[in-house]
């Protein structure tokens, strides 16, 4: 939470365009931060916008709504729901067993969380189908069971879970250890079981984390490139992710259809991130003082 | 009074256990857990690097070494080091800059620059590596202008490093923001009623005192400046030996069929990945808030 | 409803943090555990509450043996400091969480709601999320919530610790109002000595996990036994005096003693409180109704609303040594904490610099300490004999004796071991190991007659004992002095011997190390028995090292006048030569 000082006045912050403060160099450093964040961030971004928005309304829907493109928004969004949703049930048990249980290798397995951020997505990429080709590690004991993960959507999935789960563990392990084990312990002192406990005292407070570990992850996962065209397969409508129509466009110079797609895919983000912030408001006023 | 003997009561923790009793789980409940969590992480992320490992020393120690000395993975391994070289520094200068202003003002509009920092964690690095091609491309806004001069970006290095810049963009700032801002300005203030200049507080006040953090957002914007695959292979061309990255790099064999020597230079990648976790965890030991599991987005990787 | 507590400790890494506790609460009785933070009293209320393991000794609730019982079945409330509302929830569901948990039905279940929400004073506030009350009015809601189901009994931790002052007072009324009505049996834990004051029906002070002394808060604040009690609940003047059976004597005062103070032995050094209130200043020394002990100049003056606060210093009394409010080290002058009621503080004013005269209107003789500790030498700065002594006598809750007075008494002389180690505890010489090196040569004829403790650095209080006994020694007295160490330390003890290269286990041995690790263990010491073969004094400083012990026991019989030192030669001899790393004891007993 950004700290308020008390204005010495007494006068709401925000009124003026700046708190008086005794340190110098703000000027010079707000200048450079807007400058380097309009040329690397800002501009490029709008260009973007712009370009998509010279289509014109008629030929940008066109393109978005093209039922190539169609299908692959619904796959990226669709297998980045699912693969949120299954990191947000296991994300949950990692970060509970990760936080609250004392096992040999804890440690260990707390730092492997972050290898999918520190891990090249081309690397893993190639990793997980190495795995999953039927004749891989994992392959070769599913498709016996007719089960097949390489090449299809449920590969899309699992590279998406790779990428996702840290995000939601990350999120919820500080929350699960800031839980006051007073409230357990008062819930256990009033009479009530373990699970009772867990349901109606533990998980509440835990939603806004969890929520936020799902956005993140889902956020994350409807991007991604690099994990998932090795293992998808790429084939048009059946496993062909937005991403990878974006680059299809830009290697056939159909920029203009490039520019909507990612135009689409902005803005989704976007309210992501927006829904991000919302929710760590909420999970503030969980934890806040109230008053 | 007598002298605190003991650690305070509410901390203690019997050996083992992480929580006080009443917050205990049944022993099933607790063995069914670690076990999901053993096999899932273990499925997850111990697999694919056993996997990257195996695949790599697959054809021996020879063709290991000749596929990562490959003249074409030692052009790959200098532009990508010249990336870093690049992100690293210029990161850490905007960082400083930003979280001066973030972390010691209070001013409007201060949520909106803080938000426009995080932004590029949430772009897609495909959409990252397209806004530069949209701008800088032959078809772009400024690709006739470029031309005219005989300049290229897309396609070429520049484009690569700006590339990378716009995704390892929030790694310094994000950190020495957050860091900055739980600190307070009080040390620099009593600096400043001392008579100190804005550059000695900075000097030897406020970066002293944000080493670490700087040192962590270092280290996560290194990996990234280095493992980038999404944005730089969109403005990359795939020219061989000029606009390959590592990552690139690994594709390419991967899809040639030459598996191992892909999984020879995806092994590189994997022990920089593991060395920058080590490092990140010293950094942790260090900060006092574990940056890495506080509230708030991770910070990402394609 | 009464709670009876058996013995009970906790350990942490070794380490009580609560000790033997014993202790009986009658039913409906608001008892209040007093101590600083660290002295285990709240790990003492969590054990009662099953919020902590037991590691020894048991819990009984209304005649039940509770102690492996889980919390959710011990028919208690439990108040938090941190109140531990559910967040998630309105108050009202707060409140009837307890009464859900066992399937009351919801009618029942909103009437005692409304019920303890009027109680506590929040008649109305049911549908309010506890993020939008005060912290009292939390702190309130958490009682309520705590004596929805009629518990039996009402455990409160720290419960106003984070509220401020004024709210604090008003709470302390609201709660002992309701545990009135409710008929609950409270147990109460704090570190404020006016809120325990004002709270208990009766007070249980505990410091270092133990539990030093129960009483009625009158009682106690006006009798302690200990230092400790007496300066924890409330300021306290506390001096070094002779006492005999009906008086105390400061100086050349008499001062007589009240019938309910325990009998002295004629001429007994003793710990004598004067409570601020206790004593008389006036300007004029005829209207003194008091025994005058002497002028003081005012040095402070302060108001603090009904009293006002003064400080005297006045000179030097011999034979009086200032124990509380503790000055610089080497002052011997006495600083006086006076309080008078506020009415004669205006009719008769003083200012300051103001000379007055100083009496005693009443005043109460502390129970001996357990131990007495004589510094030897020690005045040289940074002497580690004076750290350790300090710590240890705290620890042991004894007293030091400083140089100034050793001096008086000649610490060599001083050592009546057999009448002191079973009247009166016993009594100590502690000296650098510089001090023990230089004086092996000055003892003269006689080697000193009490126990003598060297230490060679710095040292932490002990937590691991090595006692070295050489068989067939008589009196053993040296396993005894270890055992009262060990036992108010709460620390481990090994029982050690140390026989010729190459001979075997002689069987009087094995039963002679039995025989002493059972006078240890039947106190509850923790106790192991070990025999090593070659050199004693190589293999005493290896098992310190190997056993990772913090301080040596070794018994040096007196032979009487004339003895051969036996510091210089023998095994003695060549363990202070060597240096151990650790204190040393050397525990002297009498040659029968």
């Amino acid at each position: 939470m950004k700290r308020k000082p008390a204005s010495p006045g007494g006068r709401p912050p925000g009124r003026r365009l700046r708190e008086h403060s005794v340190l110098p160099g703000f000027g010079l450093s707000l200048g450079l931060s807007l400058t380097y964040t309009s040329l690397i961030v800002l501009i490029p971004l709008a260009a973007l916008v712009l370009r998509s928005s010279s289509l014109g309304w008629h030929d940008f829907w066109e393109v978005a709504l093209e039922p190539r493109v169609l299908a692959s928004f619904r796959l990226s969004f669709g297998a980045a729901f699912v693969a949120a949703a299954l990191n947000t049930v296991f994300g949950f048990v990692v970060a509970w067993t990760l936080t609250r249980y004392r096992f040999p290798g804890r440690r260990l397995l707390d730092a492997l969380v972050d290898l999918p951020f520190a891990l090249p997505t081309a690397v893993s990429g190639i990793a997980l189908t190495a795995l999953f080709v039927p004749d891989g590690w994992v392959g070769r004991i599913l498709e016996p069971l007719g089960i097949n993960i390489a090449f299809t959507r449920a590969g899309i999935v699992i590279a998406l879970i790779l990428i996702g789960m840290p995000f939601v563990v990350r999120t919820l392990q500080p929350a699960i250890a800031n839980l006051p084990a007073e409230l357990e312990e008062a819930a256990a002192t009033l009479g009530a079981s373990r699970l009772r406990t867990v349901a109606r005292v533990v998980l509440p407070p835990l939603m806004p984390a969890m929520l936020t570990g799902f956005t993140l992850a889902f956020a994350r996962a409807i991007g991604e490139y690099g994990s998932v065209i090795f293992i998808a397969g790429n084939l048009p409508f059946r496993t062909e992710i937005a991403p990878l129509v974006i680059v299809m466009k830009l290697e056939q110079f159909d920029y203009g259809g490039a520019a909507a797609i990612g135009t689409v895919m902005l803005a989704a983000s976007f309210l992501l991130l927006l829904a991000v912030n919302l929710l760590q408001l909420w999970s503030r006023r969980w934890s806040g003082a109230g008053i | 009074m007598t002298p605190e003997p003991f650690v305070a009561h509410a901390n203690l923790r019997a050996p083992g256990q992480a929580v006080p009793m009443g917050a205990r789980d049944p022993a099933w409940v607790r063995r069914s857990l670690i076990g999901v969590t053993v096999t899932f992480l273990g499925s997850l992320l111990i697999a694919p690097l056993a996997l990257i490992l195996t695949q790599a020393f697959a054809r021996g120690w020879s063709f290991y070494a000749s596929a990562i000395t490959d003249p074409e993975a030692l052009s790959a391994i200098r532009l990508t080091l010249l990336a870093a070289a690049v992100a690293v520094p210029v990161n850490v200068a905007f960082g400083i800059a930003a979280a001066w202003c973030l972390g010691k003002f209070e001013f409007r509009g201060k949520g909106v620059l803080t938000t426009l920092i995080d932004l590029p964690f949430a772009v897609s690095p495909v959409i990252a590596g397209m806004v530069f091609v949209l701008l800088f491309g032959l078809g772009g806004w400024l690709g006739p202008l470029l031309d005219r001069y005989d300049m290229r970006i897309v396609y070429a290095v520049p484009g690569i490093l700006i590339a990378t810049l716009f995704v390892t963009f929030p790694f310094v700032a994000r950190e020495l923001v957050h860091l900055m801002e739980t600190q307070g300005v009080q040390e620099e203030e009593a600096a400043r009623l001392m008579g100190a200049s804005g550059w000695t507080i900075l000097t030897r006040i406020t970066l002293p005192n944000a080493r670490w953090a700087l040192f962590y957002g270092i280290v996560l914007c290194n990996a990234r400046a280095m493992g980038e695959f999404g944005a730089v292979s969109v403005v990359s061309g795939h020219i061989r030996g000029r606009t390959n990255t590592l990552p690139l790099h690994v594709e390419i064999l991967y899809n040639e069929y030459n598996y191992v020597a892909a999984f020879a230079v995806a092994s590189v990648l994997m022990g920089l990945a593991i060395v920058t976790l080590v490092l990140k965890a010293i950094a942790e030991r260090h900060v006092a808030e574990r940056p890495s599991v506080r509230p708030g987005p991770p910070p990402g990787h394609p | 409803m009464s709670i009876q507590l058996d013995g009970l400790t906790k350990r942490y890494g070794g380490l009580a943090v609560v000790s033997r506790v014993s202790l009986d609460i009658a039913n409906g009785e608001m008892f209040v555990l007093l101590g600083p933070s660290g002295s285990g009293k709240s790990t003492l209320l969590r054990m009662i509450a099953g919020l902590a393991e037991v590691d020894e000794g048991r819990v009984w609730l209304d005649g039940r043996d509770v102690t492996h019982v889980s919390p959710s079945k011990r028919g208690i409330g439990f108040v938090f400091q941190s109140y531990a509302l559910f967040r998630n929830m309105t108050v009202a569901d707060n409140v009837e969480f307890s009464l859900r948990v066992r399937g009351t039905r919801p009618d029942v279940r909103r009437r005692r709601r409304e019920e303890l929400l009027e109680l506590v004073g929040l008649a109305g506030f049911g549908e309010r999320r506890p993020a939008q009350l005060s912290g009292g009015q939390q702190q309130r809601v958490a009682l309520a919530r705590a004596l929805a189901d009629a518990p039996a009994f009402l455990l409160l931790d720290e419960p106003f610790g984070a509220l401020d002052a004024r709210i604090r007072t008003e709470l302390r009324q609201t709660l002992r109002r309701i545990q009135r009505e409710c008929r609950v049996t409270a147990v109460f834990v704090t570190h404020d000595q006016e809120e325990a004051l004002e709270l208990a029906d009766r007070i249980g002070v505990m410091n270092f996990g133990r539990l030093l002394e129960v009483g009625a808060p009158q009682e106690l604040y006006l009798r302690p036994r200990s230092a400790f009690v007496a300066g924890f609940l409330g300021v306290s003047n506390l001096v070094v005096g002779e006492s005999t059976p009906t008086s105390v004597r400061l100086g050349s005062v008499d001062l007589p003693l009240g019938t309910e103070t325990p009998v002295q032995p004629r001429g007994q050094r003793a710990q004598i409180l004067l409570r601020p209130e206790d004593l008389e200043i006036r300007a004029d020394r005829e209207h003194m109704r008091s025994a005058v002990i002497g002028v003081g100049r005012v040095e402070e003056r302060g108001f603090s609303g009904p009293v006002e606060r003064l400080r005297i210093r006045l000179d030097p009394i011999p034979g009086v040594r200032q124990v509380a409010p503790a000055l610089p080290y080497g002052a011997s002058e006495l600083v006086f904490e006076v309080t008078r009621p506020q009415p004669e503080a205006v009719a008769r004013t003083v200012k300051r610099g103001d000379m007055v005269w100083v009496g005693v209107r009443r005043c109460h003789v502390l129970a001996p300490a357990s131990v007495e500790i004589t510094l030897f030498g020690g005045t040289r700065p940074g002497s580690h004999a004076r750290d350790f002594a300090g710590r240890f006598a705290e620890s042991l809750h004894g007293s030091v004796r400083y140089p100034d007075e050793a001096a008086l008494l000649d610490p060599m002389q001083t050592g009546d071991t057999a009448s002191q180690s079973e009247v009166v505890g016993f009594g100590l010489t502690a000296m650098d190991f510089e001090d023990a090196e230089a004086r092996q040569g000055e003892f003269g004829p006689g080697a000193p007659m009490g126990h003598v403790l060297v230490v060679p650095g710095p040292s932490e209080v002990p937590r691991r004992l090595l006692i070295c006994v050489a068989v067939g020694e008589p009196g053993k007295v040296d396993v005894r002095v270890a055992e009262r160490i060990a036992w108010r330390l709460d620390a481990e003890a090994t029982v050690m011997t140390v026989l010729p290269e190459g001979k075997g286990v002689p069987e009087h041995v094995t039963r002679f190390l039995e025989a002493s690790a059972r006078v240890l263990s039947s106190r509850g010491v923790r106790t192991r028995t070990l025999i090593r073969h070659g050199s004693p004094s190589s293999e005493v400083l290896s098992e310190i090292k190997e056993g990772g012990h913090d301080l040596l026991v070794v018994g040096a019989p007196f032979r009487g006048p004339g003895e051969p030192h036996p510091f210089r030669g023998g095994v003695m001899g060549r363990l202070l030569r060597e240096r151990p790393s650790v204190p040393m004891l050397i525990v002297r007993s009498q040659e029968s």
